[in-house]
């Protein structure tokens, strides 16, 4: 049984099918990308992961437990996810640590790998550039330290520097399962498995 | 103390010409509200002549029942002005608005009219009819305001909830960010106030005591007294209404019910 296992699944929107009895097995470790074209269901699809969007048919486990009502909970709990545009309305990286009950200091060595200074989890979110908040955010989700982790377009705010730093940083990480959606190649091209949708 | 001059009807109607000022300036500047005043007295001076003529009945009957009704009337108009204003489906959470309303009320008065101002018969008309009326009327402002911040935020910043929710944190700690902003936009002109209550202005209720006959001392006692009533009726209300309508707000899987909230059901 793999670590995560998506079987069957079909989602359509209106008349639009999204994608019909998908089935996607992912290992514990793995680092995969989801890729496709714009409207195509990558969103959708990490939606449905993280149980905001229900699929019409088919179902998605972690770690054995199908995702649904009772599981939810304890599925999240495994789960740290990355949405695409961050737009969070919060001041700054430390407000959104103090909410996510992380220890800025424990997640300092993120900051740094990814070519960041730790005084910008104090600096104010709106005078940060796209790719700071994004590099941000993901060293703050890393510091949860959950098994899976789920990342929309990770690069989509960096520079080719910042995105091999990223690769450089979660590759080490050789126990940690990450499921991406992405554009870039050189993210791509590091990734053990790619889902054409 | 004397008792309060009375202000004839011909003398009531004479009061209206004061109107012509206000008008003045509105047509000078082309500013547009004449229509709108004159629908807005209009509606007051029927609204208000009507409750008049209801109060002295109930007032003379001084029945429990009577009383009761009136209350849960002004509770029912209060939470159906509160959602529409606030745009929120009626449907869904119109029950929790209610039993919030009831229960600040049943709590507030319990204290103020039992075992403050102890009361021998808790809903004497007198004390129970616009004493509940101050604290719904206020409370329905500050729900307009509370709600509305909420769930508009809940709704248009969902990507705040559903990051931390999804990051592995509970409803309650998801929920929190909004809670706390709509409580402090609802409370902080209460407060605001308060602290200037007697220096900038003087309160309704107490200029009315004064104006009725009472001594200045037993005024500002029940005015200090119905201040506490209404901050802590508005901040049950508003917090109860959270909580109970956060039942209906979300599903089983935590997400946020969109349609459940807003008066739009696509």
């Amino acid at each position: 049984m793999a670590f995560v296992e998506i079987n069957n699944l079909s989602k359509s929107f209106g008349n639009n099918k999204v994608f019909t009895d998908l089935n996607i097995f992912i290992e514990k470790g793995q680092k995969v990308a989801i890729k496709g074209e714009s409207g195509k269901g990558k969103t959708t699809l990490l939606r449905m992961l993280t149980g905001i969007s229900n699929p019409d048919s088919g179902t998605i486990s972690f770690d054995g437990k199908v995702l649904g009502d009772d599981t939810v909970k304890g599925i999240r709990s495994l789960i740290g996810y990355l949405p695409q545009g961050i737009d969070l309305l919060i001041d700054n990286g430390n407000q959104l640590c103090n909410l996510l009950e992380i220890e800025p200091m424990s997640i300092y060595n993120y900051i740094e790998a990814l070519g960041l200074n730790k005084k910008k989890l104090a600096q104010p979110v709106s005078e940060l550039s796209g790719g700071e908040t994004q590099r941000l955010f993901t060293a703050i989700i890393l510091g949860l330290k959950r098994p899976i982790l789920i990342l929309d377009e990770p690069t989509s705010a960096l520079d080719a520097n910042s995105i091999l730093k990223l690769i450089n940083l979660i590759w080490s990480m050789h126990e940690l399962t990450v499921i991406s959606t992405t554009h870039n190649q050189t993210w791509e091209k590091h990734c053990d498995k790619i889902i054409e949708l | 103390m004397s008792t309060i001059q009375d202000i004839s009807w011909i003398h009531l109607a004479f009061s209206f010409c004061i109107l012509l000022i206000p008008f003045a300036g509105f047509w000078y500047y082309s500013v547009g509200l004449t229509r709108s005043t004159i629908i807005a007295i209009t509606r007051m001076t029927i609204q208000l002549s009507a409750v008049a003529v209801n109060l002295e009945f109930i007032f003379e009957k001084n029945n429990t029942f009577l009383n009761i009704a009136w209350v849960m009337i002004m509770i029912l108009v209060g939470v159906f002005t509160t959602l529409k204003r606030s745009n929120l489906n009626a449907k869904q959470l119109a029950l929790p608005l209610i039993i919030s309303g009831l229960t600040s009320l049943i709590i507030v008065d319990t204290f103020f009219l039992g075992f403050v101002i102890k009361l021998p018969y808790l809903f004497e008309s007198q004390y129970f009819i616009p004493i509940s009326g101050m604290i719904l009327g206020n409370a329905m402002n500050h729900n307009i305001v509370g709600l509305n911040a909420y769930f508009e935020g809940l709704v248009n910043n969902q990507n705040l909830y559903y990051f931390l929710l999804l990051n592995g944190k509970s409803k309650k700690v998801a929920i929190s960010p909004f809670i706390v902003k709509a409580i402090r936009k609802a409370l902080n002109p209460m407060i605001a106030n308060t602290s200037v209550m007697g220096l900038i202005s003087l309160p309704g209720m107490m200029t009315g005591q004064i104006l009725g006959g009472n001594s200045p001392a037993i005024a500002i006692r029940y005015q200090i007294m119905i201040m506490l009533a209404i901050f802590t009726g508005c901040t049950i209300n508003l917090m109860l209404s959270i909580i109970i309508a956060n039942i209906k707000a979300f599903d089983k899987m935590e997400r946020i019910a969109v349609d459940v909230l807003t008066t739009n059901n696509s």
